[in-house]
């Protein structure tokens, strides 16, 4: 054999082409999301020149489909994200927080495995399930409560329930990681369950179970059919938790179907405020994992 | 020292949180056992040989659902035919022909990672315009599955990578030393060790396609006929649900039904996946 | 430096016996390694190492933990060129070319003309008889040969009677001993000149240990050995010649090397001496 070939592990011919052929993949992986971002944000530009930032946070009205004077008034649309998110994670996040520690402390352990079983069940249900049964079994009780049913009330205890297994699993997985020394450390100092639980596992877990209640808030902002089926898809500020509200979501799902023009331009800018809206929660929890993960190196 | 007292509170404490915790499991599993009796008890009764063989009609009040259930596998196939190699592949370069600080190498997982965060409907926007209208694929089955494997490319690629890095440096090296060109260690040695991530990882992007229903609205569409190509629209069995619940004044019996059926086989995938990532987690310690 | 008088010049092959005329006659070296510097990043793991590697010799490298010899050891088949941020300056000639370290050096031909065997065995997770047919496929060995070249090395290293009915079996159920021999024959069977070991038996029991160390000590007839090793007892049993490395100004260097006997007996580096008189005590 020649000796003075000139190839070497990475450079010979095959290993280039399969090489290239990967890298080629990866950057076709990653630039879907820059795709996106240029698609969402082209169909918006004509509504953010034409009808402009300004005007669809402060009209008054969501009347896009009106010929004679039409109003793209975003902004209660955007409560009903907002009050339908914080409405879920203010029921999703005790509970959900409750059953890790039930799972990981309280439960005998068959019954834990059994439990964690039905989360993981509960954390698959599609989003469309949730909501058919929001609109067959929850819309009517409430209706038959304090009419007319489909309202944030509705969509908050969907929303709710679909989220709680994703914050439960991510806080079991961070107490899981608690070290057993600090139960140790804790059991022989004589402290009791519920004091161990609350000033030791807790604060021990508290980055990792923020960081999946903030997963779990995203989740819930983006979320469109649990709520579209249940919220009543008035476009309005609600003034109790009986009346209908309309999420950003919903109104995408709703119009985009038959939109036009600058009705269509502007369900494009709100699909824009809705990545930021996501983007908020989700940025927090990569800021305080960094933040985190500095700590530890400093400590270290 | 004995405080009684003291002793009393740490006690009641104890006793409080007990409670509470066992309260809201026994809720919580309350609420699922009673989200799986209406289901089950709704769609049970509808459900039969011919409502699975059967065409849809009357907007889905009557008939069955078998050109719904052949445009979900369909669907399903489009979006796991595209998403499976793009996403091994991806993983495979950034695991294997970058070094992990690199800056190119950063800024994919970036992306990816990036990529896992946006909402389904506005996957459903991006489908519209890209594939529907950009590509001209119109509402079809293809741009559907497109739409979809768009979605569960972060999953497909975050596993496969599990499963490479999990491979030990001792075969690269092993591979190496004996001369071995780097494609043939990722043919014969890498890309079989991580196998069971990317199996993993399919289940995975299967049961996320299948619940899909907001990406699939504006790209596959609605139609009821039975799909004769790709390029047909076809309507995924959660879109059928959302439509027969939302549009279809009584179809909401029809709706349980494929609700009890979509869930049925989701739960399959799902135990599927976790018994396989058991398995493979099993394995992993006992060959260490 | 060192007391080797060898000319570098790959024309000369026949040792230094004409120079060195009352010390036995020195074999022709295999490799030579000339003002080799290796850094990882801004870190010196070597400095200025000169040393001469006889063929059809045992050569074994010792010294404390962390002076460099398994780095030493990968330049010599570049495995350092896995790691990224590894630089290796200097010049080793081996056999017929003038500089391995030369960027348009054919690596695999390189690594199968130079085997390692690691101290961790790491057969591929397949059967025995798919861990040498991989590699030897991959060097273009014709199928009909692989059965034969298979069983001989395997004879080679004493395996062949324990393994010949479960050659279809995972090779990762061997016992760590049988492993490392299965390491070992599978680097044979690619017939190198050279193969190098990174302290092949401290992951072993004393019992494999001891069969893996003879296997190898029969090795010289066929191949040049170059062996790390921890065991000073181990180096003085198989060693023909030794060399000892240090860490010197917070880089690791050579600091002697001769024939073993020679070495162990009267080292003429302090350091050195120190470090081998464990082995007589
Ligand atoms: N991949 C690497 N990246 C950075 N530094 C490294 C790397 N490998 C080795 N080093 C450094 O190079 C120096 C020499 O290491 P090497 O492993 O060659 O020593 P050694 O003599 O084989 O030690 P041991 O007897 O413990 O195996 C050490 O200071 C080590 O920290
Ligand atoms: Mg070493």
């Amino acid at each position: 054999m020649t000796w003075w070939r000139n190839i070497s592990l990475s450079r010979q011919g095959t290993d280039r082409l399969v090489g290239g052929g990967l890298g080629l993949m990866a950057v076709i992986s990653a630039s879907v999301v820059f795709f996106i971002l240029i698609f969402v944000c082209r169909g918006a530009l004509p509504a953010l020149r034409e009808v402009g930032l300004t005007r669809l946070l402060t009209d008054g009205r969501w009347l896009p489909a009106s010929s004679r004077e039409p109003q793209y008034g975003v902004t209660a649309m955007l409560a009903g994200s907002l009050l339908v998110t914080a409405g879920a994670m203010l029921l999703a996040t005790p509970l959900g927080l409750l059953s890790a520690l039930f799972e990981r402390f309280y439960a005998p352990r068959n019954l834990g495995r059994w439990y964690r079983r039905v989360l993981e069940l509960l954390a698959g249900v599609p989003s469309v399930v949730f909501g058919l049964w929001g609109l067959m079994v929850l819309v009517p009780a409430i209706n038959r409560w304090h009419p007319p049913g489909q309202s944030l009330l509705a969509a908050t205890l969907i929303l709710g329930l679909m989220v709680l297994p994703t914050l439960a699993l991510t806080a079991s997985a961070a107490l899981e990681s608690v070290p057993a020394a600090y139960f140790q450390a804790a059991s022989a100092l004589g402290m009791g369950r519920a004091a161990t639980i609350l000033g030791v596992a807790l604060p021990a877990a508290r980055t990792g179970i923020g960081g999946g209640a903030l997963l779990a808030a995203a989740r819930a902002i983006g979320e469109t059919m649990a709520v579209v089926m249940v919220c009543g898809n008035i476009a309005q500020i609600p003034g109790s938790v009986f009346d209908p509200v309309r999420p950003v979501t919903s109104t995408i799902a709703l119009e985009m179907g038959y939109a036009t023009a600058a009705h269509r331009s502007v369900l494009f800018a709100t699909a824009l405020l809705l990545i930021l809206m996501v983007a908020g929660p989700l940025g927090l929890a990569a800021f305080v994992k960094t933040q985190q993960k500095k700590r530890t190196v400093r400590h270290a | 020292m004995p405080d009684p007292s003291r002793h009393r509170r740490t006690r009641t404490a104890d006793r409080l949180l007990g409670a509470l915790c066992w309260a809201s499991a026994l809720a919580v599993v309350a609420v699922f056992l009673w989200l799986l009796w209406d289901l089950l008890s709704q769609g049970l009764s509808h459900l039969s040989w011919s409502f699975l063989t059967g065409t849809v009609e009357d907007a889905g009040r009557g008939g069955g659902i078998a050109p719904v259930i052949l445009s979900t596998l369909l669907i399903l196939l489009v979006c796991l035919a595209v998403a499976v190699p793009l996403g091994v592949g991806c993983a495979t370069w950034l695991s294997e022909y970058q070094r992990p600080d690199g800056a190119l190498a950063g800024a994919i997982t970036k992306a990816v990672d990036l990529l896992a965060s946006v909402p389904s409907i506005v996957f459903g926007l991006f489908g519209m315009v890209f594939f529907c209208q950009v590509l001209d694929l119109g509402f079809s089955i293809t741009a559907g599955g497109l739409t979809l494997a768009c979605m569960i490319l972060p999953i497909i690629i975050r596993t496969t990578l599990t499963g490479l890095h999990s491979a030990p440096n001792e075969l690269r090296l092993g591979a190496a030393a004996l001369g071995m060109t780097r494609h043939s260690a990722l043919r014969h040695l890498l890309i079989p060790a991580a196998v069971p991530g990317i199996v993993v990882g399919v289940t995975l992007g299967i049961s996320r396609a299948m619940a899909e229903t907001a990406a699939l609205i504006f790209t596959s569409g609605y139609a009821t006929r039975m799909p004769s190509s790709l390029s047909d629209s076809g309507r995924a069995m959660s879109v059928h649900i959302y439509d027969l619940a939302m549009n279809v004044p009584g179809g909401a019996a029809n709706a349980a039904a494929s609700a009890a059926i979509l869930l049925a086989v989701l739960t399959a995938i799902n135990f599927t996946a976790s018994k396989l990532s058991d398995r493979w987690h099993a394995k992993a310690v006992v060959t260490r | 430096m060192n007391d080797l008088s060898l000319p570098s010049s790959p024309g000369i092959r026949q040792g230094d016996a004409s120079l060195n005329p009352k010390s036995q006659p020195e074999p022709a070296s295999v490799i030579s390694v000339r003002g080799l510097q290796l850094r990882y990043g801004d870190l010196v793991a070597l400095r200025d190492v000169n040393l001469e590697i006889p063929s059809s010799q045992v050569t074994a490298v010792v010294g404390p933990s962390g002076c460099g010899k398994s780095s030493f050891l990968s330049c010599l088949n570049r495995l350092t060129d896995l790691i990224p941020s590894c630089r290796a300056e200097g010049r080793i000639r081996f056999d017929d070319v003038p500089d391995l370290l030369h960027p348009k050096v054919d690596l695999l031909e390189l690594r199968r003309r130079v085997g390692m065997v690691f101290q961790k065995p790491n057969p591929f997770p397949l059967s025995i008889r798919r861990n040498f047919e991989l590699p030897l496929r991959e060097h273009g060995v014709p199928k009909d040969e692989i059965p034969g070249r298979m069983e001989s090395t395997l004879r080679e290293v004493g395996l062949w009677k324990e393994v010949a009915d479960r050659l279809n079996s995972g090779a990762q159920l061997l016992s760590g001993g049988q492993q490392q021999r299965l390491c070992i024959a599978r680097a044979l069977a690619l017939k190198p000149d050279v193969i190098l070991f990174d302290e092949p038996c401290s992951a072993l029991d004393p019992m494999s240990s001891g069969i893996v160390e003879e296997h190898i000590a029969a090795l010289k007839d066929r191949v040049t050995v170059v062996i790390v090793t921890h065991n000073l007892a181990q180096a003085h049993r198989i060693a023909d010649r030794l060399a000892v490395f240090w860490v010197r100004d917070g880089a690791g260097t050579l600091i002697e090397d001769g024939p073993a006997r020679r070495v162990f007996e009267s080292p003429r580096d302090p350091d050195a001496a120190l470090y081998l008189r464990g082995a007589k005590g």
